[in-house]
């Protein structure tokens, strides 16, 4: 099936009413998580990965990608009525939103939001429609080697580019590989880390983990503080519409965000927080007018929009290509697939053509739906603003336990998920990263298989896995994204210590 | 939650010293500041012992195989070798290279209470799931959050409760057909 007829194909599952339901429910929750402090992508989506168990396999994804758009644009709604970014992608938009709603903008800055949104988000469904079959059948020709390279060495890059120190990144992934070895070995069966309990055989779940590290702990901090209460001015919807000029300063940061988040997008690491800041610095310096931004520049929000949604758009390629997530929702969408029995991979697109599709193009059905449902309705999101943090804490306690037993079933579950809370709040305190944990929790037991295929491969020759130029180059890669910033930092370091020496030379 | 002018004390009583922990605020306590470089090292120093001991476990109880053929202890061993290095060097990074923030805030006072009262409800949540099953637990929890985090009174911190967790229970069991399994004391309400 070539991109055009897929694209087609897709577009018939994606309206389907099955589809339409889930995106609608998926870019309703997002937006309300995204609007309400604390609990984000990873915990919302964790906590309503149950609802997928009632729809199918790409009625599941598409629910969870339409909470992460929805997250992004009630993040974002935030930033610009309170200044108070609900996501990091999301802090952007409040440099020159924040100063437009003082200004008496906030609607003309909402309504440019959306639209970068909508616009950007659907550019790369085009290009991600065109992207991704020559991916997944360029991965076909992958053997364990290039696999291990992409997965162990995008987890890698992943732990190293969330920034702070060495141990940040690391000990968070060595965690969740450890975490990841619970259970009965693949391969053997053979029980490990049980201790003889049955309900440990069947390993950590992601859910469980997802729930505490990012629900649980940040209630916890919510916890700290529940005395938030917002005074938001009231908006209607004919309030959101920008005027002419406001649009068209728009159209070049829509193109060049959209192009920038895009390309990130496809890479492992906060693509989508990166590609904001990013977007933001180009846009200023493309500017005739730098010093507008950061008192109101249309061109500050519109570039960051486009980029943040073109890069949720485009990071589903490495997920529906090659089975490989690059973030922690990522990660729960894979979650979300295997828990009815489908591994994403290379293959999908010829075994499951309406899951590859399918979900590629309900990327846009989803847009669509965010555009429709965030300008009308305006009034409720703001409302829901106004909630006070002592009923949210409970609630979404309760939901957050009853969601983390019922993934599997098991009551072991929200024992793991209450534990791994305890870590997610020690983690914030002392700035670990919690997402390579995820993702190293879903990766571990397929970075453990490619190891075993490839030692059974080359009769346990260590050389296979850089065998391959392909393998070569991936781990060249990793190794420059790992070692730059530290390699850099040492050098600055030497240099700073011998500067006084070189002074007192004559 | 401490202000930034409690930042700015901790800072001054110990920072980047490791010297351990101090309170701070001008009229009583309002958090607790912590060297962040003393607080990273315990955690790394726990993290390391529990390689330690993954790693021991793994080399102790699993067969490692053979290279060609990995047993169920090959992969855990590696992993477990990986943390001990990473916090290794990771110990040494914390002790050597000062931090961008060098104090870690752990409210106290009210603060403090709201947190471990919090906790104390979750932990006590959990064990009364398994006794007194998800309908009751999830009431007497969300009314005594509301109560603690809110200072609402208890007959309407009650009411939502009540009205909060049977909506959820209700959500789960009927729509999502996931339904708790029975406690103790009190079966599993179906609606």
């Amino acid at each position: 099936m070539g991109p055009i007829e897929g694209a087609l194909f897709g577009l018939n599952v994606a309206i389907s009413p099955e589809l339409i339901l889930a995106a609608l429910i998926g870019a309703i929750a997002g937006s309300i998580i995204g609007l309400l402090p604390g609990l984000g992508p990873v915990g919302g989506a964790a906590i309503l990965l149950p609802l997928t168990l009632t729809l199918g396999p790409t009625a599941g994804v598409v629910m969870i990608a339409g909470i992460y758009y929805g997250v992004m644009y009630g993040g974002s709604t935030t930033a610009v009525l309170l200044n108070i970014p609900g996501e990091a992608p999301s802090v952007v938009a409040s440099f020159d939103g924040y100063p437009m709603a003082q200004k008496g903008r906030a609607g003309p800055a909402l309504g440019i939001i959306a639209l970068s949104s909508f616009i950007a988000g659907t550019g790369s469904v085009v290009l991600a429609v065109f992207f991704s079959p020559f991916v997944a059948r360029t991965a076909l020709a992958f053997g364990p080697a290039e696999f291990l390279a992409l997965s162990l060495g995008g987890l890698l890059l992943l732990a190293r580019v969330t920034g702070g120190s060495l141990g940040s990144g690391l000990i968070p992934m060595g965690i969740g590989l450890a975490l990841a070895t619970i259970g009965r070995d693949d391969v053997t069966g053979t029980p490990r880390y049980t201790f003889g309990q049955l309900e440990l055989s069947l390993g950590v779940d992601i859910v469980a983990v997802a729930i505490g590290l990012f629900g649980l702990a940040e209630l916890a901090l919510m916890a700290e503080n529940p005395g938030r209460k917002p005074k938001v001015a009231s908006l209607r919807f004919r309030n959101l519409i920008p005027s002419k000029r406001e649009l068209r300063r728009s159209i070049g940061p829509w193109a060049r965000g959209g192009a920038i988040g895009f390309g990130l997008g496809l890479l492992p690491g906060p693509s989508a927080a990166m590609s904001t800041f990013l977007s933001y610095r180009v846009e200023k310096s493309v500017s005739k007018h730098p010093e507008e931004f950061g008192k109101g520049a249309v061109e500050g929000i519109a570039g960051p929009e486009a980029a943040n949604n073109a890069a949720a758009t485009s990071s589903i390629i490495p997920i529906l290509a090659l089975g490989i997530p690059f973030s922690a929702t990522l990660a729960l969408i894979i979650a979300a697939l295997m828990m009815h029995g489908i591994t994403p991979g290379p293959l999908i697109m010829i075994q499951r053509p309406e899951i590859f599709w399918g979900v590629l193009m309900s990327m846009f059905v989803g847009n669509v739906i965010l555009l429709i449902l965030n300008m009308p309705m305006i009034r409720l999101w703001v409302a829901a603003l106004r909630v006070p943090l002592h009923y949210l804490v409970p609630a979404v306690l309760v939901i957050a336990t009853y969601a983390a037993y019922a993934a599997r079933r098991s009551m072991v579950d929200i024992l793991f998920a209450v534990a791994l809370g305890a870590l997610g709040y020690i983690f914030a305190k002392f700035d670990f990263h919690p997402a390579p944990l995820l993702v190293g929790l879903l990766l571990g037991p397929l970075i453990e298989m490619h190891i075993s295929q490839g030692l059974n491969l080359s009769r346990g020759e260590l050389s296979y896995f850089i065998a391959s130029p392909l393998s070569r180059g991936i781990w060249i890669v990793v190794a420059f994204g790992v070692l730059f910033k530290p390699t850099i930092t040492l050098v600055r370091r030497i240099r700073e210590a011998r500067q006084p020496a070189d002074l007192t030379l004559p | 939650m401490s202000d930034g002018n409690d930042a700015d004390a901790g800072m001054n009583s110990g920072e980047g010293t490791g010297e351990g922990m101090s309170t701070s605020g001008g009229g009583g306590p309002t958090s607790v500041v912590w060297s962040r470089t003393l607080g990273k090292v315990l955690i790394l120093v726990f993290f390391l012992a529990v390689a330690v001991g993954y790693t021991s476990y793994a080399h102790r109880n699993l067969d490692f195989g053979r290279m060609r053929l990995p047993g169920p202890a090959f992969w855990p061993f590696i992993v477990g070798i990986a943390i001990i290095i990473i916090a290794l060097i990771a110990i040494i990074e914390a002790v050597v290279v000062a931090e961008d923030n060098p104090i870690v805030d752990w409210p106290v006072g009210e603060d403090g209470r709201r947190v471990i009262a919090f906790a104390s409800t979750v932990l006590a949540f959990v064990f009364s799931l398994y006794h007194l099953g998800f309908l009751v637990s999830g009431i007497w929890a969300t009314a005594v959050l509301i109560r603690v985090l809110g200072r609402d009174p208890w007959w309407k911190a009650s009411l939502a409760g009540v009205l909060m967790t049977s909506v959820i229970y209700w959500f789960f069991t009927s729509v999502l057909r996931v339904r708790f399994p029975n406690s103790t004391f009190i079966p599993a309400v179906h609606f």
